[in-house]
């Protein structure tokens, strides 16, 4: 289905110095902590929302992306995780932040039987699986009409007794530590021995089995990885929109939205997504006067890139500068000095 | 005898309807290099794939080391030392050369990263892809994915190898090169299992050959006879 190019980088290219790396992110990092203290509720409520996509298109570009699982069904997640924070805070009195990590889980253990089915499909039919999925569990949803509703969805009323500001502020908090966290744990784990399976799978899955890799248990777990996260993150934005329905929750307009991040920003990377989401936030703001048609300029902007650069714009940058931030690749370093033993089979 | 190192018994495979291998039995002995001949479609690389446990075999057994493997899955047999490398090339694109070899020796051979690097490294010196460590296996051209094959197979520590095709399209001088990798491949003890076309590379390292078709073996036996043989001539030259 999706078939963009991977954006390749030989490992020798430029890097930002342990220092560097660390005060970049120090600056970043800084800049989220104090931002109640100095920014608006409006730029902190514009905050969460971008954190929310990003978070969100790294996940699927972990799992499209780095490891080949194109899933077009992640809003099953999404709509899971909010029901399930619902649940956990209004029904069972649980608090907020407990509710996100036990929306995370409920996405993740929906997410192993539906794994049972979906692995046994391959290329399309696995994507066109992951939406059926999706559609399945918005209907269950739809037909709990005591416990959750039903189409008229329900309203999280956990967070009333608290005061506007402290909800925003709980809110803005949790979504800093979110978003940074899906790119810390993305960058870890595409640097850890797991990471060189997941490419490995994605490139060739029949000589990665060959090569002693455990190809089913590892897309699995990638696969419950990006479950849990995108229920995480569907918690999150249902706390902070507060009122759930299934069709909005279980909407493939999510999905839509992270694929468009992706695919703009630079699928296989970390600074894909990231710029991905910055060009789409600004995007969306430009074209919501267009209403209905927004959706499908969008669309159109993804086609054209994909025929014309396929890389992303990350690609075009990290190609013209050789340049990378979040570098992924071990590197021997080997090349210049053996340079004549090239020639022998040449 | 010592039992073979590997023995491939009354195995065949179907694929749908068709028939590819039929009734197919050999053995290999430690240490040993066999070479397999035959026209194309004549199941040579099916065999390879039913070694290796990427397809099951419809009936028969296969056993490595003494051990029945028939029902080991691809990953387990490569951890007890059989490994492939593929007829056309199937490097991991978006991952550098260095990174394909990594993926060898960290799952087939089972060595930490850090307890692989130099290994690896030795390893792609060994096939001349050294020079080309850091850049994206996609980029390379046939000749070094072919190279490629071998290197990954290799990290993997085997103790048998299997080459599908791996001197075709190589110069004379190219041949040469990789004849001597080989040869220096088998002085460490690794058995070898190649299907080779061009003749004269296949002769110049195995000491037995085992001609196929129609998915059985119709022939095996020591270089120079089968190559006499009025079964060769038929397939190759097309003479009755
Ligand atoms: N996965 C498959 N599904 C269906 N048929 C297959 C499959 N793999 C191989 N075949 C068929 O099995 C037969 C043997 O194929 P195989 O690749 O083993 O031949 P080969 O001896 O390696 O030939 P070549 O010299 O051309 O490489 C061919 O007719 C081929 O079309
Ligand atoms: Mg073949």
């Amino acid at each position: 289905m999706i078939k963009a190019r991977v954006a390749e980088s030989p490992a020798g290219w430029k890097q930002l110095s342990v220092i560097q790396f660390t005060a970049l992110g120090a600056l970043v990092i800084g800049a989220l902590v104090s931002l109640p203290f100095w920014g608006g509720p409006g730029v902190m409520r514009m905050l969460v929302e971008f954190l929310t996509l990003l978070a969100l298109a790294q996940l699927w570009n972990l799992l499209a992306g780095y490891t080949g699982l194109v899933s077009i069904g992640q809003q099953a997640w999404i709509g899971i995780g909010g029901y399930a924070l619902i649940v956990a805070a209004d029904d069972l009195g649980l608090p907020i932040p407990l509710g996100l990590v036990l929306a995370g889980v409920a996405a993740a253990l929906l997410a192993l039987p539906a794994a049972g089915l979906l692995f046994r499909l391959r290329g399309g039919y696995f994507s066109v699986g992951t939406w059926v999925v999706a559609e399945i569990l918005r209907l269950l949803v739809m037909n709990s009409t005591d416990w959750l509703r039903g189409g008229l969805g329900r309203t999280l009323t956990a967070t009333s007794a608290m005061t506007r500001e402290t909800r925003e502020l709980l809110t803005y908090a949790l979504a800093v530590v979110i978003g940074l966290g899906v790119i810390a744990l993305v960058h870890l784990l595409m640097r850890s021995r797991t990471g060189l399976a997941l490419t490995a799978i994605r490139d060739s899955e029949t000589a990665a089995a060959n090569l002693g890799i455990e190809t089913q248990r590892i897309k699995l777990f990638v696969y419950l990885l990006c479950a849990f996260g995108t229920g995480v993150v569907g918690a999150l934005i249902y706390l902070n929109l507060l009122r759930i329905t299934p069709d909005a929750a279980f909407s493939v307009q999510w999905t839509a939205f992270m694929i468009f991040i992706v695919i703009i920003g630079g699928i296989g990377s970390i600074e894909g997504p990231i710029i991905g989401a910055i060009l789409f936030f600004v995007l969306r703001q430009f074209l919501s006067d267009f209403g209905e048609w927004s959706l499908i300029l969008l669309g159109a902007i993804a086609v054209v890139m994909m025929i014309f650069a396929p890389e992303g714009i990350w690609g075009i940058i990290r190609r013209r500068w050789q340049f990378e931030i979040f570098p992924v690749h071990r590197r021997v370093g080997a090349s210049s000095g053996d340079a004549h033993e090239r020639n022998a089979w040449q | 005898m010592a039992a073979p190192l590997l023995e491939v018994q009354s195995v065949s495979k179907s694929f749908g309807k068709l028939q590819v291998i039929n009734d197919l039995s050999f053995q290999v002995q430690r240490g040993e290099a066999l070479g397999i001949l035959g026209p194309n479609g004549a199941g040579k690389t099916t065999t390879f794939s039913l070694i290796t446990g990427e397809h099951p075999v419809s009936a028969g057994r296969v056993f490595f080391q003494g051990a029945d493997v028939t029902s080991l899955r691809p990953q387990q047999r490569c951890r007890l030392g059989i490994a492939r490398t593929y007829q056309i090339p199937r490097p991991f694109s978006g991952m550098t050369v260095f990174e394909n070899v990594l993926v060898g020796a960290t799952y087939g051979r089972g060595q930490s990263e850090r307890a692989s690097r130099a290994f690896c490294r030795d390893i792609l010196h060994e096939t001349g892809l050294l020079a080309r460590a850091d850049m994206p296996a996609g980029q390379l051209r046939l000749l070094e994915r072919k190279r490629l094959e071998l290197a990954r197979a290799l990290a993997t520590n085997p103790q048998i190898l299997l080459l599908d095709e791996t001197a075709g399209g190589l110069t004379e001088h190219e041949v040469h090169e990789l004849l001597d990798v080989v040869r220096r491949i088998r002085e460490r003890g690794v058995t070898i299992l190649w299907i080779e076309h061009i003749l004269h590379a296949l002769t110049a390292i195995v000491d037995r050959l085992l001609l196929m078709d129609f998915g059985t073996k119709l022939l095996e036996g020591d270089p120079a006879t089968v190559l006499a043989s009025d079964e060769l001539k038929m397939i190759y030259l097309g003479v009755d």
